[in-house]
């Protein structure tokens, strides 16, 4: 029950801040409530008993995804782009109307699948390791790890490369042509 | 209007519900890379679909036998990482696209619109 209360109460933060996001008029406004939106999800997964995943979520969505964006955005400041804030009110009727849609066709798909009216309960932590004390003190980053070293290796090493390249293809875009100037 | 109707919602508390919240969120971010101008704050939005994404596929590993232990947070993991490579080659095309149109608008970046 009491479980059920956080929830509802972390939903409605989350939803009022990704609205936040796109309503607000000042952008750096809008980052913030992009920070308690991140910080709301990483509560859920907690709740979901993804100890590692919202540990990783504070660290690198709520910190350096948004320090990042907030570099963006003070390093592309202007009075006219700060203005520009708000949904466009061209677009907001067929935007508001696909985005309408597309959730109440989700919403009838999970209402009409065969899981949706079941009492599932099941955690995953819970059938590896039984004794329900040892689940607490170990947590899910032990089995997170093994499995990055153990099956996942080959994907692992791959998002290092794509981060390498990330990094490099960031600097090369970002720098100014030196021949130029 | 049986279309409409609300079955699940007597369900009890479970995936059903984390699943609804991440699809409101993930239209919601949907809602705002339609609508909005500002490219930083499209941006924005793409992040919070992709943390849609991350709560169905967190859901699913918590509340479905798997045969692979936490596959599911694995996958999220990957998603984040993928995540912030991609917002730091955006601010990079962002700098790009400061200096050349003088702005983030993405109604004033339109070469190759016809």
């Amino acid at each position: 029950m009491g479980n059920q209360l956080v929830f509802y109460l972390v939903a409605a933060i989350i939803l009022v801040a990704a609205s936040g996001v796109i309503f607000l008029k000042n952008t750096v406004h809008s980052t913030f409530m992009l920070v308690l939106a991140f910080l709301g999800v990483a509560v859920v997964y907690l709740m979901l008993n993804a100890d590692f995943l919202a540990m990783a979520q504070v660290l690198i969505y709520a910190g350096a995804i948004v320090i990042m964006l907030l570099f963006a955005l003070m390093l592309t400041q202007r009075r006219e782009t700060i203005m520009l804030g708000g949904p466009d009110e061209g677009r907001s009727f067929v935007g508001g109307l696909v985005a309408l849609l597309l959730f109440v066709i989700y919403f009838r798909i999970i209402a009409s699948s065969p899981w949706a009216n079941q009492n599932l309960t099941q955690s995953t932590l819970a059938a590896v390791v039984k004794d329900p004390q040892t689940q607490a003190i170990i947590g899910t980053a032990p089995i997170i790890g093994k499995e990055f070293f153990g099956t996942f290796l080959l994907p692992f090493e791959v998002a290092s490369i794509i981060l390498l390249m990330a990094l490099i293809g960031a600097i090369l875009l970002a720098k100014r042509d030196s021949k130029k100037s | 209007m049986s279309w409409l109707s609300i079955p699940h919602l007597a369900a009890p508390f479970g995936l059903s519900h984390y699943l609804i919240l991440a699809g409101a969120l993930f239209c919601l971010g949907l809602y705002g890379v339609l609508t909005l101008r500002h490219a930083v704050r499209v941006l924005m939005c793409l992040e919070l679909m992709l943390n849609a994404v991350n709560i169905v596929l967190v859901a699913f590993n918590n509340y479905l036998p798997a045969v692979t232990p936490l596959r599911g947070q694995i996958f999220s993991l990957f998603v984040i990482a993928v995540a912030a490579a991609e917002t730091s080659v955006a601010l990079a095309i962002f700098l790009l696209m400061y200096r050349h149109y003088q702005s983030v608008d993405i109604e004033k970046v339109d070469t190759l619109k016809w």
